[in-house]
């Protein structure tokens, strides 16, 4: 049936390309465009999953995970990032800052789907929407 | 006092040790004079004490001169003496006259003993003098040495030489000059008594110096009007002679002694001012190698300040360039991620079906798509390794399926150019700790370049042992039937950057670091890269690993 899934990233194609590849697997996507407005939606939509850029306006990712992380309310929430960050160290600096998963950018869309939903219960997973 | 005994004793630890003789001397000779008048056993006394304390020739002189003076007095006064009695007794005993007559000439006759006798007395201070003054020379000498010792600089040492020279020495006017290794010449370094140019009045100018460290040998020159002018010694008057000495070293003359006194000089004077110069020679080859070795010492030092600041900037830079690359990076993929997967969107048919043509033209998008990122990724591999962040992490691996892996990652390319990718694999599985991810990288790098650069025929990859003295090794060997390298291209096979045809019209794409990055991560792993290369025959790599056990 799919999982309701926010996206917080600021570059429109990037944000638009997993938009679309969630929504082609049967998932639910809500957007936000900058991290404070991401943690708004996530406190108030409590969505099943968050996927989140590091580089973002007025709040950054690891600031998005610290705050979630923090809330009671939004603990539980398995949030991934997806950043073009590759450098050495980099993986292991964002698992600890809070995040549960890291994909590195450019993400490979015929697998992309699938390493998400490794995040989500089998109820939640995405199945391909045939068009 | 006569001039002989003009020379006054320096040496105050000899004079402390005589000083007991020397007071022991007075005395007798003090009661060898009060009883001249009577008794030539008083001279033979004197003489006698003399002759005992003959080897503390200081006292001698002092004793020598006291004697002399003495003598010479006591002789008159006993003269006079003699002669007023011998009136008296004419006087008193004019009949007896014959017979005193007698007594005057044996009388004179006596006189004339004691006379000669001094004489003698004389001559054999003299000869003590001369060698007390070769003591003196001795003496003065040690001392001159003791100036030129290293850590004094030049200067200060010359212009105490020069008033040692004046003290103890009888060269009361003196100069050093030194060779003017930029200008040519002399130039005056320091100088005692007379101005610099006040030794022009021996004759001795630029032209005398210059001859005279040309020729090498010491030089006596007498002034033009020695014995006419006053005596004035602020003007160097008194002085009739200047010697000239080149001080050499090595057949070269670095500087030049000029020292007058009042000439001619003794052998002895001659010799010590031989002995001189040549002391001088080593003493300021010496002083000179303390100051270069200072100085470059000081320049080491310099040196060291300069380096510590050049490998803070090129640490700043190395930071810098790191950050750069990550940057870069970044803004790199962001913009690949949307190319890469809108491209794996349409080729998935998400958005729908495709025609063959859009197909083929969006897998060609997609695969350069694919060759950007992984320039992207070479650089920050190389990144990587040149700041020292990766980190060799050992794991037994058996190499047998590293070599299946990366066949099976690159059997498709091959395929794509209609080349056979060969493998042959022992059947005994081959394991070693290594690293597996670079092993794996540097194997996907070569056998890459060797499909690349192959364009029919086949490509083969083959796993053996080999055994080099002890060391238990394993071979891994990429072979193609490529264009090969030229012999002189080879050497800059590992340099990243660098493709062999650097031309803008190369026909191979790449970015040039696969080989550097493959030599850099087999050196992390202990093991070594060759290259074998015939051109139009192909390439031999030759990846060679030791069997750690451990």
């Amino acid at each position: 049936m799919g999982a309701r899934i926010l996206i917080i990233e600021d570059n429109s194609a990037n944000m638009e390309l997993m938009r679309y590849l969630l929504h082609a697997f049967s998932h639910q996507v809500r957007c936000a465009t900058d991290g404070r407005q991401g943690l708004v939606q996530a406190r108030c939509e409590l969505p099943d999953l968050i996927i989140c850029d590091i580089h973002l306006p007025k709040l950054d990712g690891f600031g998005v995970v610290r705050k979630l992380k923090d809330d009671p309310g939004t603990h539980g929430v398995p949030v991934l990032a997806v950043t073009a960050q590759a450098m050495v160290g980099d993986r292991d600096k964002l698992l600890a800052a809070g995040f549960d998963g890291y994909i590195c950018k450019p993400i490979e869309p015929e697998i992309f789907v699938s390493q998400v939903d490794a995040f989500l219960s089998r109820e939640q997973r995405g199945s391909r929407i045939h068009s | 006092m006569p001039a002989l005994f003009s020379v006054p004793t320096r040496s105050k630890v000899a004079s402390a040790h005589l000083r007991q003789p020397d007071f022991a001397c007075r005395a007798a000779l003090g009661v060898s004079a009060a009883l001249l008048g009577s008794a030539a056993v008083a001279h033979a006394g004197a003489a006698a004490a003399l002759y005992s304390l003959s080897n503390n020739t200081a006292t001698l002189l002092d004793l020598g001169a006291a004697l002399a003076g003495a003598a010479a007095v006591s002789m008159a006064a006993n003269l006079k003496r003699h002669s007023s009695r011998v009136m008296h007794v004419n006087m008193r005993r004019a009949a007896r006259q014959s017979s005193e007559v007698l007594q005057a000439d044996a009388l004179a006759l006596a006189l004339q003993h004691k006379v000669a006798f001094l004489e003698a007395a004389l001559g054999e201070l003299s000869r003590i003098n001369t060698a007390l003054r070769h003591t003196q020379i001795l003496l003065g000498k040690a001392q001159l040495w003791s100036l030129l010792h290293p850590g004094v600089n030049l200067r200060s040492a010359s212009a105490e030489l020069l008033t040692l020279l004046a003290l103890e020495h009888p060269f009361p006017c003196s100069a050093i000059y030194r060779a003017d290794r930029r200008g040519g010449g002399f130039i005056c370094l320091e100088q005692h008594g007379l101005p610099a140019d006040g030794f022009s009045q021996f004759g001795c100018d630029d032209a005398m110096l210059a001859r005279t460290s040309a020729n090498g040998a010491i030089v006596c020159l007498e002034r033009f009007d020695a014995g006419s002018r006053a005596a004035t010694h602020a003007d160097g008057g008194d002085l009739s002679h200047a010697l000239v000495v080149p001080v050499m070293f090595e057949q070269q003359c670095e500087s030049i002694l000029v020292l007058a006194g009042r000439g001619p000089f003794s052998a002895n004077e001659m010799s010590f001012v031989e002995g001189l110069r040549g002391q001088f020679a080593v003493a300021q080859h010496h002083l000179q190698l303390y100051a270069d070795s200072q100085l470059l010492a000081d320049e080491l030092h310099a040196r060291n300040i300069e380096i510590a600041l050049k490998n803070r900037q090129l640490e700043e830079i190395s930071r810098t360039k790191s950050e750069f690359v990550a940057n870069m990076s970044h803004e790199l993929r962001t913009p690949l991620n949307a190319v890469i997967g809108f491209t794996g969107t349409l080729l998935m048919r998400l958005p729908g079906p495709l025609n063959q043509e859009q197909e083929r033209q969006l897998r060609m998008v997609q695969s350069s798509a694919r060759h950007l990122l992984s320039l992207i990724n070479d650089l920050l591999d190389v990144e990587k390794i040149e700041s020292g962040k990766f980190e060799v992490r050992l794991e037994r691996i058996v190499l047998q399926s590293v070599l299946r892996e990366v066949f099976d990652i690159l059997q498709p390319l091959a395929l794509q150019k209609n080349l056979s990718l060969g493998m042959s694999l022992p059947k005994a599985a081959i394991s070693i700790l290594t690293d597996g991810r670079a092993i794996r990288q540097i194997l996907i790098n070569l056998v890459n370049n060797a499909i690349k650069f192959t364009d029919c025929g086949q490509v083969s990859l083959q796993l053996s042992r080999r055994r080099t003295g002890n060391l238990g090794m394993v071979e891994l060997v990429v072979r193609d039937t490529g264009v090969g390298i030229m012999p002189e291209r080879q050497g800059q096979l590992f340099q990243a950057f660098t493709q062999l045809d650097a031309s803008s019209t190369r026909s191979y794409e790449g970015s040039g670091l696969g080989l550097y990055l493959s030599q850099r991560l087999t050196a992390m792993v202990g093991g070594k890269l060759d290259c074998h290369s015939e051109v139009g025959q192909g390439s031999v790599f030759t990846l060679a690993l030791p069997i750690n056990r451990t």
